[in-house]
């Protein structure tokens, strides 16, 4: 599924990327840039966590539009900016759509990729991140002269509560967590492979949730497998030798059913139960009665010197 | 890792249940020794601390602070003027008022770094090393982690604007980052300090290099310290 998705022949609007700081997304991030670059007519590029150049290596640079937020997100550098560069500031609310349209190039088929949703969820409430998703995905040729195939963002999933996760995974039409991954050096160069589970939802209304294993080649196309679950062989119940300790005896240990059934019916001493008291002897405490139950631990004394205690 | 100074790296130092402040004295030696410029944003010790170590270590950081290749944030004293000095005797100019008023960022800690180790310019004159003993320490004394993030970033967008770490062929030195940055955090696992855990998640996704450093897991030993890992 997540190759499909990759190759766009699996329709999907928003693709998001979990990861975590055990499990790296930027590898898969890498691969959808640089094939969005490919089969797109223009590629947006917001970034904020890493430099452009960390995403574009071996992808279509013509077709990419940067949108720097890395540089200068808080706008700490005012003696340095430049006012007629497209910068991505932190400061007033997002607004993905009105960067594509500062953008002097218009066309019809565009991929926007988000490195990552983290920064704005920092300093704006998860629904204001969403409904800024929402427009780019709303824009129409006819009235905003632009329109969004697809929507690719990272998220770090350590770093954020339940709540603003679940509001991202139930607007995204595709989740991708990232379970396990590691390098893959090959003799032409170093690739990745890795674990993930896939959350897909077609228009259809269908949901496919898969564990998939991906690869990623040295020259960053990715390739994804359906998981296949390893077959746990049934456990065997080890008959264990049960042993008699009553048998193989001089002396008989063992018990008939009536004599069972007397054993059950035996009232033993100095435990609370039901019986009738001596009719010259008043009750202690006509209110109430104090019902015994000694632990193992005490040290029950027999004797009663001063005949006061009842049992 | 090896023993050289690389540009464009962002090293994490982590350590739970042991104290890896060794690394920064190893780090700080090692980068003057190589001639690189450095700054030392102290939080945790003094100026004397670090420079009884460096003798130690065969660098005279007094030397290297005269010569102008070692600027020096006392960053402690700066902490301790928050706490101890009323608002009108100059916390205004005090590069950590963050650290009394919940509005303002570490913007201030961020333009005093720049001045220190930039030209007029704004940028770096050669090799730099800029080096954050600890970052903890300003959690500790209340500021979010948010904030301690959002100066890193400002930190690592001056020091190393065009690292690539996250693949072993794009890791080799840029010639286009003139610096680097070494920062502490400290993690311990027997501590539950969820501000404390946040911050070093942001720190290990700006970092390019992670160093855990821990104790053994046999116990305390007289001569094996602990044990270091590298991701």
């Amino acid at each position: 599924m997540l190759q499909q998705v990759l190759e766009g022949t699996e329709a999907s609007s928003i693709v998001v990327i979990e990861d975590c700081v055990d499990h790296d997304g930027r590898p898969v991030f890498h691969c959808f840039c640089s094939q969005l670059a490919k089969r797109c007519e223009s590629v947006h590029l917001f970034h904020l966590e890493n430099p452009a150049g960390v995403f574009l290596e071996g992808a279509n640079i013509s077709k990419v539009h940067i949108h720097d937020g890395f540089s200068d997100p808080l706008q700490w550098e005012e003696q340095n900016r430049d006012p007629s560069a497209d910068k991505i500031d932190l400061v007033s609310a997002p607004d993905f759509l009105g960067h594509l349209k500062r953008t002097p190039v218009k066309t019809s088929l565009v991929a926007v990729v988000i490195d990552s949703l983290t920064p704005f969820l920092q300093n704006y409430p998860g629904y204001v991140i969403c409904r800024a998703l929402q427009r780019l995905l709303r824009a129409r040729l006819e009235s905003d002269g632009i329109e969004v195939s697809q929507v690719v963002a990272g998220f770090h999933g350590d770093l954020h509560d339940d709540s603003t996760a679940a509001a991202l995974r139930h607007m995204a039409t595709t989740w991708v967590q990232l379970q396990e991954g590691a390098e893959s050096p090959t003799q032409g160069g170093t690739g990745f492979h890795g674990n993930c589970e896939v959350l897909h939802r077609r228009k259809s209304g269908k949901v496919i949730r898969q564990a998939e294993v991906y690869h990623i080649s040295p020259q960053w196309s990715l390739t994804s497998r359906v998981q296949k679950t390893p077959v746990r062989p049934v456990a065997q119940v080890e008959q264990e030798a049960q042993v008699d300790p009553t048998a193989n005896l001089t002396f008989n240990l063992r018990l008939t059913d009536t004599e069972k059934e007397a054993r059950s019916r035996v009232v033993l001493p100095y435990m609370h139960h039901h019986r009738k008291k001596a009719p010259n002897k008043p009750a202690a405490n006509p209110g109430g009665q104090i019902f015994y139950q000694p632990d193992d631990v005490d040290d029950f004394d027999e004797e009663d010197p001063d005949d006061d205690l009842d049992f | 890792m090896e023993d050289s100074c690389v540009r464009g790296q962002f090293v994490l130092i982590s350590d739970s249940l042991t104290d890896g402040s060794f690394l920064i004295h190893h780090f700080l030696s090692l980068y003057i020794k190589g001639g690189w410029k450095v700054c030392l944003l102290a939080l945790a010790q003094s100026f004397g601390h670090y420079n009884a170590v460096g003798q130690k270590l065969g660098v005279p950081l007094t030397q290297a602070r005269e010569k102008g290749q070692l600027r020096f944030i006392d960053g402690l004293k700066c902490s301790l003027q928050m706490y101890t000095c009323a608002p009108q005797e100059g916390q205004g100019e005090n590069p950590l008022r963050a650290l009394r008023d919940k509005k303002a960022t570490l913007r201030p800690l961020y333009d005093l770094v720049k001045t220190q180790i930039c030209s007029e310019e704004g940028v770096l004159e050669g090799p730099t090393l800029l080096l954050v003993d600890d970052l903890s320490v300003l959690v500790s004394l209340g500021v979010s982690a948010k904030d301690v993030s959002d100066f890193m970033h400002y930190c690592r967008v001056l020091m190393c604007p065009t690292q690539q770490g996250y693949c072993r062929v794009l890791m080799c030195p840029t010639q286009q980052s003139q610096g680097a940055i070494v920062s502490l955090v400290h993690k311990d696992a027997d501590v539950e300090d969820e501000e404390n855990s946040t911050l070093f998640r942001h720190m290990a996704y700006h970092g390019t290099v992670h160093l855990a450093v821990e104790g053994l897991s046999s116990g305390y030993s007289r001569d094996v310290h602990g044990q270091s890992n590298l991701y």
